[in-house]
């Protein structure tokens, strides 16, 4: 593989795993978001509101998997744009309606808003259509078990990353603390 | 044969996902010793309360107003999902007589929805939308907040974070009256 089509792999492994930890952490718990959201749209409040944020999260788990396979790339690059777009407006929205209930965005674990970090990800997210439409990989084989690849120690990366806190304040720390001896 | 090991990989990768999700889920439920230690547990009394001041629309379902003690809590701060979690985590908390949650909400939904997720149902409670009544009848603008209510007329108010430290504090008041 040339340079482009390793970086367009790693890229898209690395929006694959934006969204695969973004879409499993609200498929798991769904209620972190939906409290987020009713704070900025009330009407969000609905009894159905949890089934939609794991609508949401389905199609994040689609996007992403799709992306990693060559032959659906391009589909799931439109898919993560306007995810990416998504997330950005509604990052502007929390920030603009002055949002302070933790969303668990992207499968974070701390006690952060909608805001900057989502505006920020969100446009990242939305640069994959142009990226892969500018760029197509030539040998379709060797993309898909690099992004596969990738994707997976990404994925793995950034889970630890965003949930730093509750793994030095519940495992850490315990495994640290000597035991009583007798 | 990469591709299968590749995706494998991802499969485990998103097991360990779900796994931290699950965690991060369960450890938000439990209080954490770290935090519960730096909790301030003063208690002061709340700026410009209008002591005195008669409570003229009292909500259904609520204590009776000739003694009642009301935690104003609103659905979107932080300190009032802490106190919310200290009611419902703490046992010792459910046989407070006279005490009356007032949830200051921007919609019914939000309130009743914060009332589940806190798992405070056992509570007299009153869902105040846009805070309105908080605002009217009691003139409390500040949450978390707790109004002390007797026969009829606001008795006392106070800002506080540590729901053992407010009731200690009410109850030494009340020894003192």
């Amino acid at each position: 593989m040339g340079l482009n089509e390793w970086l367009l792999t790693c890229a898209n492994a690395a929006a694959a795993a934006l969204l695969l930890n973004s879409g499993l952490a609200k498929a798991v718990a769904p209620d972190v978001l939906r409290r987020a959201l009713t704070e900025v749209v009330p009407s969000f409040a609905g009894a159905n509101a949890p089934v939609m944020v794991r609508v949401l999260a389905a199609v994040e788990i689609a996007a992403a998997a799709a992306l990693l396979l060559a032959p659906t790339r391009m589909a799931a690059a439109l898919l993560a744009t306007l995810l990416g777009a998504g997330f950005a407006a509604f990052g502007l929205l929390g920030k603009l309606r002055g949002s302070s209930t933790p969303c668990g965005c992207f499968g974070a674990s701390d006690r952060q808003p909608l805001g900057w970090t989502n505006v920020a990800l969100g446009v990242l997210l939305a640069t994959v259509l142009p990226l892969n439409a500018a760029n197509g990989p030539a040998t379709p084989t060797d993309y898909t078990a690099g992004a596969l690849m990738l994707a997976a120690t990404g994925t793995l990366l950034l889970c630890g990353y965003t949930h730093r806190r509750v793994v030095r304040r519940h495992l850490v720390v315990r495994l640290r603390r000597p035991k009583p001896t007798h | 044969m990469l591709v299968v090991f590749g995706f494998a990989l991802l499969v485990m990768a998103a097991a360990i996902v779900v796994l931290f999700a699950m965690f991060g889920e369960l450890a938000s439920r439990v209080p954490d010793p770290a935090s519960a230690h730096r909790r301030d547990t003063r208690v002061e009394p709340l700026e410009d309360a209008q002591i005195g001041r008669a409570v003229d629309v009292w909500p259904t379902g609520m204590p009776d107003s000739g003694d009642a003690t009301l935690l104003v809590l609103s659905t979107s701060c932080e300190s009032c999902r802490d106190v919310a979690t200290q009611l419902s985590s703490d046992p010792g908390h459910s046989d407070w007589e006279g005490v009356g949650l007032v949830i200051s909400t921007a919609g019914r939904q939000t309130g009743e929805s914060f009332i589940a997720d806190f798992d405070l149902q056992g509570f007299p409670h009153f869902v105040d939308e846009g805070g309105d009544w908080s605002r009217e009848e009691l003139g409390v603008q500040q949450s978390p907040t707790a109004v002390v209510v007797r026969s009829g007329l606001l008795a006392s108010a106070y800002v506080f974070n540590d729901v053992s430290s407010l009731r200690s504090n009410l109850q030494q008041q009340k020894e003192v009256v």
